[in-house]
């Protein structure tokens, strides 16, 4: 992995495709899961491999390649859906939970299909802190960074999220 | 600290947020409170499901060749101002638009030997300045997402963008000129709504190029 991250940072555009179906999968899952909607979802994908073949030189190796990748994705959607929201004033919903529901279903009926449509249908605010800090491992300041929410903002939608997603799933 | 004030600490008791202390004193009411340990038990099962959701989901096409095509594009040939090609390519013609007409209202002033087309603005041109805000709070909503992220663009970008904004605000101001000389000029007012649609077409532009950066 060092070997193919090293020569992407020296133009190698082979080794870059390689280290794109290596980390496809869980980038497009985290743009899935975010966006709800699976042609954003690709959008984004395809926005943040671009992004990072960009920014590859400022890429150190003092994180994981994974966490840096999905650092950049995590921003790509959040940029997106801020000029979203500027552009047609509305909230955001999910369009698409069934999508979500159809992936999970692939790896592991029953807990994981039920928990993917649980979490495809909480409010977008809910449902992004909830995915940032549940799914992918982020710390209550690193989601604060991402988002612009207050510390104590993004807990009240954690335990919003964990309230709803207790209630849909009967526990 | 009563029942509810513990089970409103539950969520950092199992984020590992709380201090010591206060952990302890959590930790103790866990003993005596089957309540709020059947929560802790939900949270923490909650907490590891969601850990343990798939995490990769293949998309449905490759995704690939269009990336492919984007990085292999040299950066000064990028595609970058694509997004804007409708846009800018609107301002051009815009400022032609615009000269050409305020240089014939003005010629064509002179040859019938008129001045300003009838004294100081009225309240009619009042009347387009208070319709212009919109378009002016618009703008400006938009130019300050640009601005907070001009480090995100080129510099190449950012000076076509800068130099098209130019234009349209050349445009915009000649026009208004020739309004002050003859606010009831529904040709000028027309000019006028086209040049601030332009500019704000080229920053809405800039937005979703913001966004895809």
């Amino acid at each position: 992995m060092h070997e193919l991250i090293r020569r992407a940072q020296s133009g190698d555009r082979d080794a870059f495709e390689k280290l794109y179906r290596v980390h496809v999968g869980s980038v497009y899952a985290l743009c899935l899961r975010l966006s709800g909607d699976p042609s954003r979802a690709e959008e984004h994908t395809q926005d943040a491999f671009v992004r990072a073949w960009r920014k590859l030189g400022t890429f150190r190796g003092d994180s994981a390649f994974t966490s840096w990748l999905h650092r950049i994705a995590v921003n790509v959607v959040f940029m997106a859906q801020r000029s979203e929201r500027r552009r047609r004033a509305r909230v955001f919903e999910v369009e698409d939970p069934a999508s979500l529901a159809t992936a999970a279903r692939e790896e592991r009926p029953g807990t994981h299909l039920d928990l993917e449509r649980a979490i495809a249908g909480l409010p977008a605010g809910a449902r992004t802190v909830f995915i940032l800090h549940e799914v992918e491992g982020y710390r209550h300041q690193e989601i604060s960074e991402i988002t612009g929410l207050a510390v104590g903002t993004l807990k009240a939608q954690l335990h919003r999220a964990r309230r709803l997603l207790r209630e849909a799933l009967d526990r | 600290m009563n029942h509810q004030d513990f089970k409103s600490k539950l969520d950092d008791y199992v984020d590992g947020e709380l201090t010591d202390a206060v952990r302890e004193v959590v930790e103790s009411h866990l003993q005596t409170c089957a309540e709020c340990r059947r929560e802790v038990e939900e949270l923490v099962e909650l907490g590891r499901d969601a850990a343990e959701l798939p995490r990769a989901i293949e998309p449905q096409r490759d995704l690939w060749p269009e990336i492919g095509e984007r990085i292999a594009r040299p950066a000064l040939v990028d595609r970058s101002l694509w997004p804007l090609r409708y846009p800018l390519a609107a301002a051009a013609v815009l400022l032609i638009a615009v000269s050409s007409a305020t240089t014939a209202i003005v010629v064509y002033r002179l040859g019938a030997g008129r001045t300003s087309g009838g004294g100081p603005p009225s309240s009619t041109s009042a009347d387009w300045l208070v319709a212009e805000l919109p378009y002016t709070q618009a703008a400006e909503e938009l130019r300050a997402t640009l601005e907070e992220n001009r480090q995100r663009l080129a510099p190449e970008t950012i000076a076509r963008i800068e130099a098209n904004l130019e234009v349209i605000d050349q445009a915009i101001g000649e026009t208004r000129e020739a309004l002050q000389a003859d606010p009831a000029d529904a040709n000028l007012r027309r000019m006028l709504w086209s040049a601030h649609q332009a500019k704000i077409d080229v920053l809405q532009g800039v937005n979703r190029l913001i966004a895809s950066t």
